[in-house]
Parts: C-alpha cells; structure tokens; sequence
C-alpha cells in the first residue's frame, strides 16, 4: 500500500468520525416534525446557518472545475465566479429578509410549497418538483461520480468512492435532517477552506520558490500568453452563457432556496450574509489563483502542460506531500458531500411536503417517510453513477439552465406575494415554467447538454433566450391582471 | 419596525455594479497584460459586498 493511500485511508476514517460525532451529537437540537427535520424549525443561529449556505453552495466544482477553469480559460474565470456572489449577496440582502419572514409566516418548509403556497396552485407545486428531479439528481450524480474518479485516481476504487458517498450523504441526513446537514457542512466549509488557503500558501511560499522563479516571473508568463485579460474562450456569448445561470443560482436552487427559512432571527439573517460574502470571497479567489499559478508555472515550463481541465487538480495534488494531498482530497469530498446531501434533503422535502403532507396522508410516520424518500433519491443517484452513463453526467452541465424558468416565476412571486394568487398570473406561471424547461430540455435533447451550454442565437446563448421567455410569459401574467383589475367595469 | 429606507437606491445601484461587471472588462480591460482585470473584478465585488452588509446590518435595506 503507498504513502498516499495509507495516509488518505487514516485521514478519511478521521474526517468520517468526527463529522459522524457532530451529526450524531447534533440530534439534541431534537427532530419531531417535517419542519424539524427539513428546515431545523427556523431555528438556527448565523454561524450553522452561514456555514451550511456556503458549504451547499460551492460543491466540489470549485476545487476541481474552476481550478481547471482558470487554468485553461485564464482570469475570466474569476469574473464567472465573483459574479455569482455579488448577485446572490443583493439577492440575499433584497430579497432574502421578505421570504424568510413569509416562510415563517405561512410555514413553508419545502421550496416547491413555497411556490404552489405563493401561486395557490397545487400544480404548479407538481411542476416545480418534477423540474427538480430531472434537474438535480444528474447534479447530485455527478458529484458523487466526481468523488469515485477521484477514489479510483488514488487506487482507493470507483465502487468504493460510490460507496463512501453514498453512506455518507445517508447518514449525515438521517440522523436529524437539516441539524445534521448544517453541523456537518459547517465543519466541511472549514475543511474545504482551510485546505484551500493551505493549497495557495504552498504555492506561493514553497512550489513557485523551489522551482527556481519568482512570483512575478509567474505573473509575466502568464502576461504574455494573456491569460490576464479576456481570453478567445471568454467571447461575450460565453460569458453570458456561464453566469446567467449562476447570477439566479439563489432564487432556483432547492437546497438554496430553503436555505433562507432557517434562521431563528432577523440579527442572524443578516449576520449569515456577512460570514457567506466573508467565505464566498476567500474561497473564489484563492481557488482561482491556485488555477493561475499552476498555469503560470506551465507557461515557464515548471510543470506539466495538463491538456484536460478536470485533471489540473489532481495532477498537482499528486506532487504534494501525501498528507497534504490526502488534506485536499478529503476537502473536494467534503466539497461534493456537503452539497450533495443538502440537494437530496431539499428535493426529499418537496416529495414530503408536497405530494404526502398536503395531500392528507399524515397519518405515516414522518420521519420515516422522509428517511425514506431521501434513502431512495441517494440511491438513485448513486446507481446512476455506478452506471457511469455520460449523458446523465452531462446534463448536470445544463442543472443551472434547467432550473432557469423557476427564476422569473419565483422573483415575481417574492415581489409582489398579494398579487401572485390571480388565475391569469397561475397560468402564466405555470406555461413560463412548462415552456422553460421543455425548451431546455429539447436543446440538450438535440444538441448534448454541453453543446447546448455554450450555443448561442442572435448572439445570446440558450440560457439568455430561456430567461427572456420565461420572464416575458410571467410578465405577461402580472401585467394582464393589473390590466383587467383596473379596467372599467372590472370587479374592484 | 425598520425603515429600509435605502432599498430602492441601493437596487439601482446593484443593478448598475453588475453592469459595470460585465462592461469595463470588454470595453476597457480585454487587453490586459497585468492584474487589472483581477483587481477590477476583485475590488468591486468586495466594495459591493461591504457596503450590501453594511446597510444590510442596519436594516436601512
């Protein structure tokens, strides 16, 4: 058995333990209800509640996809991310205060109940969950096929990757729902920044040194090759076609949608924004700069030229010292766990809330239900990346996209919640949110999800058009009703 | 009951920094041989974030 593996085992059965304890311990907070388990009965503090935002938000694409990123594609990789966290703290900071007061207001414990609560359509609620699973169970696959590649890489096995994930994201829910996933992913946020702070200072104070140059001389090669200034990769079309996606990440994303129900104050609401803008801004830079560095070194001819992106990483960790590669190893599993169980308690609780709460059938045990229902959304998943099926893979490219038309339905609804009831604004709700993903669909149907990504027409990509559709439709629905309402001989 | 008082200036304003996001860097910085552009895009997201944090501790948005 090699250093690494030795090394990497004793660090797994560490990171394991000590994030079982804290999940175990964290039943205390005790689970009775659907609320309990699924959104902590509105009752955590800013610092869980931060924690467990960012840790769900960055996934294991940070470490593995963006490093990459930056490194093929240069700075305009910081752009696409830094973009995201600026719309999603003004997101966070508009928007986020009026819906976890409504949350708590009128009880909304799944994000898919929030909608058919806002719109008063039972349908539309159906809708949103089905578009949920098509859109995140690919996402969720593709984390954990991104953990077994890893696994297998390091000889540990691809099955054995599935596996770990899979008990993993089990466990970690199971024994008390979001308090479990929240301790959890606060101690995996500080993993996976800790291990990346750990990576850039290495970088800069003993790989760039030992290899005979400078930090300048790094900064000139990659000047000179322009991976400084907007690459050919970062023509306007894909700029947009990366962040439109991401700059409504926060009002589409189940996992991160209920996130904004949970805390058990106003003062730790806003506190939470401060510690995530805090993470959010660390976390982006020192990833892409890890990327740069790499590729400065590449350019001096000081490390190898790495011609697939995913493979920066794990090229560069397999120099490092075994306990510092097992370090970052465990940080990009932490990455993909913490996301992953936070997508399954998210999309389990949409089943729960939706299609056996409301529907009267409370006599079932609910914490049974939910165990339930989210031992069989993992086991999907991982079945699926057991199967390595490329195109299940390759449509959690298109996730963001996919959940796209939820974002006018939903922002509409958060903006204006007296007026979201009306039968014209439930239709057009729900064509926006049918033509949305349809269009989505049949795209990556036609052309491969990762083709329909970047493809653009009239000199906007699909996502763009997807977004203009779907807005256009749900306005159309507000601005007909208002129409009417004040229209001679109208009812009010 | 706090005033928000700031909430539509600071939207507008919101909307006009994510602009500028994508903006200056096609306009002005595509050439960039040193780290504007990463300082450009660095610094107005950290500005952004600290005064959305500021206004938002005080409630004014």
């Amino acid at each position: 058995m090699s250093d690494l593996l030795q090394v990497f085992a004793l660090m797994l059965v560490a990171y394991v333990s000590l994030g079982s304890l804290i999940a175990y311990f964290s039943r205390r907070y005790g689970v009775k209800s659907s609320r309990d388990y699924f959104v902590s009965g509105y009752r955590l503090g800013w610092f869980l509640a931060s924690m467990t935002y960012a840790a769900t938000t960055y996934s294991a694409f940070m470490m593995v996809g963006l490093v990459g990123l930056a490194y093929s594609t240069g700075v305009g990789a910081l752009g696409f991310e830094l973009v995201y966290l600026l719309a999603t703290v003004v997101i966070l900071a508009v928007l986020g205060p009026a819906v976890w007061s409504m949350a708590r207001e009128r009880g909304w414990v799944s994000p898919s109940e929030m909608l058919s609560d806002l719109y008063e359509s039972k349908t539309i609620g159906y809708v949103t969950v089905g578009i949920y699973l098509v859109a995140m169970i690919p996402y969720v696959t593709a984390q954990i096929v991104g953990v077994a590649t890893i696994f297998e890489s390091i000889g540990v096995g691809y099955d054995t990757g599935i596996l770990v994930m899979c008990v993993l994201i089990l466990a970690w829910i199971v024994l008390a729902g979001m308090w479990s996933v929240a301790t959890t992913d606060a101690y995996q946020g500080m993993w996976m920044l800790a291990a990346a702070i750990t990576l850039i200072l290495l970088l800069v104070g003993q790989v760039v040194p030992s290899a005979g140059t400078t930090l300048d001389q790094v900064i000139n090669a990659l000047s000179e090759k322009g991976f400084l200034g907007i690459t050919s990769f970062w023509t306007p079309q894909t700029f947009l076609a990366y962040t439109i996606p991401w700059i409504f990440f926060a009002t589409t994303n189940p996992q991160v949608v209920v996130r904004l129900y949970v805390h058990k104050d106003m003062t730790a609401y806003r506190k939470s924004v401060l510690l995530f803008s805090v993470f959010g801004f660390l976390y982006t830079v020192v990833v892409v700069y890890v990327g740069l560095l790499v590729r400065g070194l590449t350019e001096l001819g000081l490390f190898e030229h790495v011609s697939k992106s995913d493979l920066v990483t794990p090229t560069l960790v397999s120099r490092l010292h075994p306990v510092l590669a097992s370090f970052i190893y465990i940080s990009i599993l932490a990455a993909a766990v913490s996301t992953a169980n936070s997508i399954i308690l998210a999309v389990a609780s949409s089943f729960v809330r939706d299609l056996i709460e409301k529907r009267g059938k409370s006599g079932l045990s609910v914490s049974k239900v939910s165990n339930t229902i989210v031992a069989l959304l993992t086991i999907t998943s991982a079945y699926l990346a057991y199967l390595r099926l490329g195109f299940v893979v390759d449509l959690s490219v298109l996730t963001s996209v996919l959940l796209l038309p939820l974002a006018p339905v939903t922002i509409a609804a958060w903006l204006a919640p007296h007026e979201s009831k009306g039968d014209t604004q439930k239709k057009a709700a729900l064509t926006s949110l049918l033509v949305g993903t349809s269009l989505a669909f049949s795209f990556a149907l036609m052309l491969g999800p990762r083709k329909t990504f970047l493809t653009s027409y009239y000199g906007l990509p699909i996502s763009a058009l997807i977004l203009i559709v779907t807005s256009l439709i749900t306005l159309a629905g507000y601005v007909t009703s208002r129409v009417r309402s004040h229209s001679p001989g109208s009812d009010r | 009951m706090e005033s928000r008082k700031l909430k539509t200036p600071y939207v507008v304003l919101s909307i006009a920094v994510v602009v500028l996001f994508y903006l200056v860097p096609y306009l002005m910085l595509s050439e960039s041989r040193n780290l504007e552009l990463a300082l450009f895009w660095s610094v107005i997201t950290l500005s952004w974030l600290t005064v959305t944090n500021v206004l938002l501790v005080r409630g004014l948005i």
